[in-house]
């Protein structure tokens, strides 16, 4: 009889969701399904809201990443404004954006994938934590500790706040950068840029345990979408959009955000509260595109910083073309690390950072703003209308994880057509299935605008979807098991 | 000693402001070096660094499924060692006092005694507000702790330990 395996709730990623999986009356994987289960709607309680309040209230749809929230807010106030924002504060808010970056990845990589990837996909479930990873590789943790706080600390001494900083606003920063809080970050950057580059030699080492989860987590061709600077360099503040295929021949370049909508659009399905962007051009469902480190290191020309370009290089020859497996999404995450360390230095060594013109002020002077940023997980588009007192009337928000959800949902469903036998379920064929999604490192609380911590159940159902088997996981992490 | 008092939650949705709201008015008896007061939207992991050269860390949260206003305190203290036993809570972003606790015993060999708070909150719908009822008992929390802290001042225990080196390796 046909069944349906449904894993609930998804561990070691940001908010809630469960899978589905379909059985044959074999027990092969005919279907798989991703939910996101929660639902919040930022989007609808910030009408009528001031433009100014957009910023400080936009970051707080996430407490993972609110720097990207209030990045991306902060651009679109600037096209309400319709203000060209002085060349320093942009700097700094770049700046601001790669500490979050390189803090945002450190989670993903040390805390929440490390332990597939150090104690194996098969390992003790009990131990497959960031506390064995902590027993077996202290020096590891301790690193993943360290660039995490190192990125933390930045965002503090330029923002304020760790968790919501309110220091940009419409127009540009709201206090210059002092000499010693330049110094400060300054001094922390060496450390920073060698754990990143160390974990690299790492991770590159591993790779060679894992070449069965590299040519099966969601390798498949997609679009890849992503800013680039002007001379197609990685970018995660400002520049113009750049879609490749999968043999990563150019589909659009310099393509401008704000014209996003003539890009992309957004399909729904009853199972999920989080959006199905798609590329327009190519249609539902084949206009599937990915988003996030590996996208953007396969759009770009080139890195801007010699680690990252030397390690990108290498990057680039693991296949000819796009690379296409979900699994790389790690090992660029680990190179945007390096980059991010790397890039603050560079910047953070121009004089002009100190420059006490941070900010241009002006009245609401345009409808309509978008701002798009790359935040740790991908493209992030915030799109305001306002009326003529300034209110929010009309915002639509596409999260990174929202881009990428076509992918996770195929990705899915390659992973357990691979690792899953429905006649005798494994923990560690469940955990591979969880794995690829923790490949893209989703932000649940983002895509679906809603806070809370993501657990993972597996349902089996027959034809007729009546549930007749589910595992999942308790509130202390202890598998459950009900059968009709 | 060092004391860290750590106040966390989302000061967006009501009553889960419990720790902003005390922690902020706490913000004043916090010095340089030997008191410091954070508020965080939600624990994470690097913050068994920041706790790891403390004597003494104070969380404060909300909860919920009891009376409105009810204020409980409890000391807070490792789990059992990894290879011992493992840990079976689903990890994800965020982090528990005692999971900060086990990293900071378990990569900084750090073990600061540390106390949580909590005061039960009447209403978690969306809005920067406490309740009364729950105000009421997180101005009491914030006066407890300001006279421990007092305390501990007047009998000289708090003082500045100097900065622990805890990255001290290759």
């Amino acid at each position: 009889m046909p069944r349906q395996i449904m894993i609930d709730p998804v561990t070691r990623i940001e908010g809630h969701a469960k899978i589905t999986l379909h059985l044959s009356d074999s027990g092969e994987v005919t279907d798989a399904q991703f939910h996101v289960t929660q639902f919040r709607g930022f989007e609808k309680f910030c009408q009528g809201r001031p433009l100014t309040e957009m910023p400080s209230l936009m970051a707080r749809t996430c407490g993972i990443c609110p720097v990207s929230h209030l990045i991306a807010a902060s651009k679109a106030c600037d096209a309400l404004l319709a203000v060209r924002i002085p060349a320093t504060a942009a700097n700094l808010r770049r700046i601001l954006n790669l500490a979050q970056i390189m803090q945002s990845h450190a989670l993903s990589f040390f805390h929440l994938s490390s332990p597939d990837l150090l104690l194996g996909m098969d390992s003790d479930p009990v131990r497959r934590n960031i506390f064995g990873v902590a027993t077996d590789r202290p020096e590891l943790a301790r690193d993943g500790i360290r660039i995490r706080q190192i990125g933390q600390m930045i965002i503090e001494l330029l923002g304020g706040k760790r968790i919501h900083p309110a220091w940009t606003v419409p127009g540009g920063v709201s206090s210059p950068l002092t000499a010693e809080h330049r110094d400060t970050i300054l001094a922390m950057l060496p450390e920073a840029t060698a754990i990143a580059a160390r974990t690299l030699r790492w991770f590159k080492r591993s790779l060679e345990n894992f070449t069965e989860e590299s040519t099966s987590f969601g390798n498949f061709p997609t679009y890849f979408l992503g800013l680039v600077g002007p001379g197609g360099e990685l970018e995660h503040y400002d520049g113009n959009l750049r879609l490749c295929d999968a043999q990563g021949n150019l589909v659009e370049e310099q393509f401008p955000p704000e014209r996003y909508q003539d890009l992309i659009s957004e399909a729904v399905e009853p199972y999920s509260f989080m959006k199905f962007p798609y590329l327009k051009a190519q249609g539902y469902p084949e206009g599937i595109y990915r988003v996030g480190p590996l996208a953007r290191l396969n759009i770009i020309d080139k890195c801007g910083t010699p680690g990252a370009d030397q390690e990108w290089a290498e990057f680039r020859e693991l296949h000819r073309g796009a690379l296409l497996s979900s699994f790389h999404f790690h090992y660029a995450r680990l190179i945007e690390m390096l980059y991010a360390a790397e890039k603050m230095t560079q910047l953070l060594k121009d004089p002009t950072i100190l420059n006490t013109f941070v900010r241009a002020r002006a009245k609401p002077n345009a409808e309509e703003g978008v701002g798009v940023a790359e935040a740790p997980r991908g493209t992030l588009i915030h799109h305001y209308k306002i009326d003529k007192d300034g209110q929010i009337t009309w915002a639509n928000l596409v999260i990174a994880t929202g881009h990428n959800n076509l992918a996770m949902n195929r990705g899915v469903l390659q992973v357990a057509q691979r690792f899953v036998r429905g006649n005798a379920i494994e923990e560690g064929m469940l955990n591979r299935v969880e794995a690829l999604i923790r490949c893209y490192d989703p932000c649940l609380s983002c895509a679906t605008h809603a806070v809370g911590q993501m657990p993972l159940q597996i349902q089996l159902l027959d034809p007729k979807r009546n549930v007749i088997d589910q595992i999942g996981r308790d509130s202390n992490g202890e598998q459950t098991r009900s059968s009709t | 000693m060092k004391v860290i008092i750590i106040g966390y939650g989302n000061p967006l949705r009501g009553d889960d402001g419990v720790g902003w709201y005390v922690a902020g008015r706490l913000a004043d008896i916090a010095d340089e070096k030997s008191v410091q007061v954070l508020a965080c939207h939600q624990l994470t992991p690097e913050m068994a660094a920041t706790i790891a050269p403390a004597s003494l860390v104070i969380f404060v949260d909300a909860e919920c499924g009891q009376t409105p206003g009810l204020i409980r305190r409890s000391t807070v203290v490792p789990s059992v060692p990894i290879g011992a036993k493992g840990c079976r809570r689903p990890l994800g972003h965020i982090m528990s006092p005692e999971q900060i606790l086990d990293i900071a015993r378990d990569l900084f060999n750090a073990t600061p005694s540390a106390l949580l708070t909590t005061v039960c909150g009447q209403s978690f719908a969306h809005g920067e507000d406490l309740t009364p009822v729950v105000q009421r008992s997180c101005d009491q929390v914030i006066l407890q702790i300001r006279q421990l802290i007092e305390r501990l001042r007047s009998d000289q225990q708090i003082h500045d330990d100097g900065e622990r080196e805890i990255y001290g390796y290759a």
